[in-house]
């Protein structure tokens, strides 16, 4: 399937996370131009020395502390680099362990700062440049913990589902512009610890027979998330495939969430 | 984008026109072979041969890559006829689009219970029967594909559409559960869904809402490009393309996924 990605421009927020590196390398495949962002240079020029071999990469270092207040400069820097971006893939945060005792209310702040306001400031700054003419493409990847709660996992939850909430009002305000907004749904990666906490809870939500043979110890696909996988469907969502498909999800976690709509 | 997809099997349910007919266009043009189903089998003929003459059926194959069925998918026995005919041909059924269905409209006040139990014929019993069909050899390879077209009734259950939101619920209810309960052989079930989509069917409601309102067909259809935020109608291909990367091997984490492909008609925050 031609994704008509050619010569298309793209930034991703966080290109040292695995799922920001994979999801600039398909983009890259597919003839993307990809700038990423990232904190930590020395992960940063690691990944770009990666990327190097599947296309036309940038690294776009991002000030040390606050990556709310440095999402602005990093897309400044972006387009001075490749010009206006037709695509922007947000993956701002790794989702925070921690029970509602674990997690101090000071950390649940910079949390949901680094999560929420930071996506909030990178889609803004990006919006801002993207093309007129409309066409431009918006994916936030979500921690599945925002459709699926997990008292191990309640400040992840509690993102996860404001950027739900995000995504939705966005597509609202940049669908007449144009510009679709949509979010990919991440399920848990082995060896991660979500991967441990599912295992830990095999009987809430479960018949007698599923709680006896541990049917829920597992994502139902019986295999973990991977990054690649998020990255191929983030592809999709970026590529003029998707021009209709706008305030939706689409969830790579192996059959994890158990909403029906 | 690769979806290896080239050599698999697909049947694409009330694939004569419409939304169906581009999805066998496009797991055509991706390498697979297809065959549709439809009750109009003069339309059914001219579908099958459309698709042989497109560019995505390769000469070479275009008489063995597809295959039209007259089948009634509400009816156990066409469904057998059905998958019988497919497996016969194809030797086996990797990829099942659940899609034959309207969309009927009624309110509390009119509905007959005909349209009620023709909607759930079509959408609850004939999607559920069909995977049913397919599914031993599914289960046998431990690898299926299966999309469920299931509009966007479901979410937004408006009193003038009580048919199709009763019964698309009931198909997505149904479409969660199986997910579940099959996942863990690898077979996997997504649900696509679509809203204001330019088809036949699109066009008898534009046409209704005309007569009933006395309207332009202008000021008829702007009913529903006003309804979503992208402004326009949907096009059949596009819910192709959608389909097609859910069947992929581009997807295999994705299962009990409900897809909109609506312009962002639909209101709710997780779907």
């Amino acid at each position: 399937m031609d994704l008509s990605l050619s010569g298309k421009t793209a930034i991703v927020s966080n290109g040292c996370s695995p799922f920001g590196s994979a999801v600039a390398a398909r983009l890259l495949q597919e003839g993307a131009r990809v700038a990423i962002g990232g904190q930590d240079a020395r992960a940063l020029w690691g990944a770009i020395a990666a990327l190097g071999a599947h296309g036309e990469a940038r690294a776009i270092p991002m000030p040390e502390g606050d990556p709310a207040a440095g999402m602005p400069q990093m897309v400044r820097a972006a387009v001075v680099t490749f010009g206006a971006p037709d695509i922007l893939v947000a993956d701002v945060c790794a989702p925070l362990e921690g029970t509602l005792d674990a997690v101090p209310a000071e950390r649940l702040a910079q949390y949901l700062r680094d999560g929420l306001v930071a996506l909030w400031a990178f889609v803004q700054a990006g919006a801002a440049h993207m093309p007129k003419e409309g066409g431009g493409r918006i994916i936030v990847l979500v921690n599945a913990a925002g459709k699926i709660p997990s008292s191990d996992f309640l400040a992840a939850a509690v993102l996860g589902a404001a950027q739900h909430a995000f995504v939705k009002s966005v597509s609202d305000h940049f669908g007449p512009k144009g510009i679709t907004v949509n979010a990919v749904c991440v399920g848990a990666a082995a060896p991660g610890p979500q991967a441990r906490s599912i295992g830990a809870e095999p009987y809430l939500g479960r018949g007698l027979g599923q709680q006896e043979s541990g049917w829920g110890t597992a994502p139902p696909l019986g295999r973990w998330c991977t990054p690649d996988q998020v990255a191929d469907a983030v592809a999709f969502l970026a590529s003029a495939r998707a021009g209709f498909v706008t305030g939706a999800n689409i969830d790579v976690d192996g059959g994890q969430q158990r909403m029906i709509f | 984008m690769d979806l290896a997809l080239t050599g698999r099997t697909a049947i694409v349910t009330g694939g004569s026109r419409g939304i169906g007919f581009a999805i066998a266009a496009r797991l055509l043009a991706e390498g697979a072979r297809v065959a549709i189903c439809g009750r109009d089998t003069a339309r059914l003929d001219a579908a099958a041969e459309r698709l042989r003459a497109s560019s995505g059926c390769e000469a070479g194959r275009a008489g063995e890559a597809v295959l039209a069925v007259a089948a009634d998918t509400s009816v156990s026995a066409d469904r057998d006829r059905l998958v019988e005919a497919a497996l016969e041909r194809f030797g086996r059924v990797d990829i099942l689009v659940n899609n034959a269905g309207t969309h009927v409209r009624a309110t509390v006040d009119d509905m007959t219970d005909a349209q009620l139990q023709g909607q759930l014929d079509d959408k609850l019993f004939g999607f559920l029967g069909m995977i049913r069909a397919v599914l031993p050899g599914m289960r046998a390879r431990g690898d299926g594909r299966v999309v469920n077209i299931i509009g966007q009734a479901t979410r937004h259950p408006h009193p003038d559409r009580l048919p199709s939101g009763i019964a698309n619920a009931a198909a997505q209810a149904m479409s969660k559960a199986l997910a579940d309960a099959l996942a863990r052989e690898n077979i996997r079930i997504n649900t696509v869904c679509p809203q204001y989509i330019e088809t036949d069917i699109l066009a008898g409601v534009i046409a209704k809402e005309m007569a009933d309102r006395n309207l332009d067909r202008a000021s008829a259809a702007s009913g529903f490009t006003r309804a979503n935020v992208l402004g326009r109608l949907g096009t059949a291909e596009e819910v192709a393309d959608l389909v097609a990367f859910l069947v992929s091997d581009r997807a295999d984490h994705v299962s009990g996924s409900s897809v909109s492909i609506d312009g962002g008609y639909h209101r709710h925050v997780f779907g």
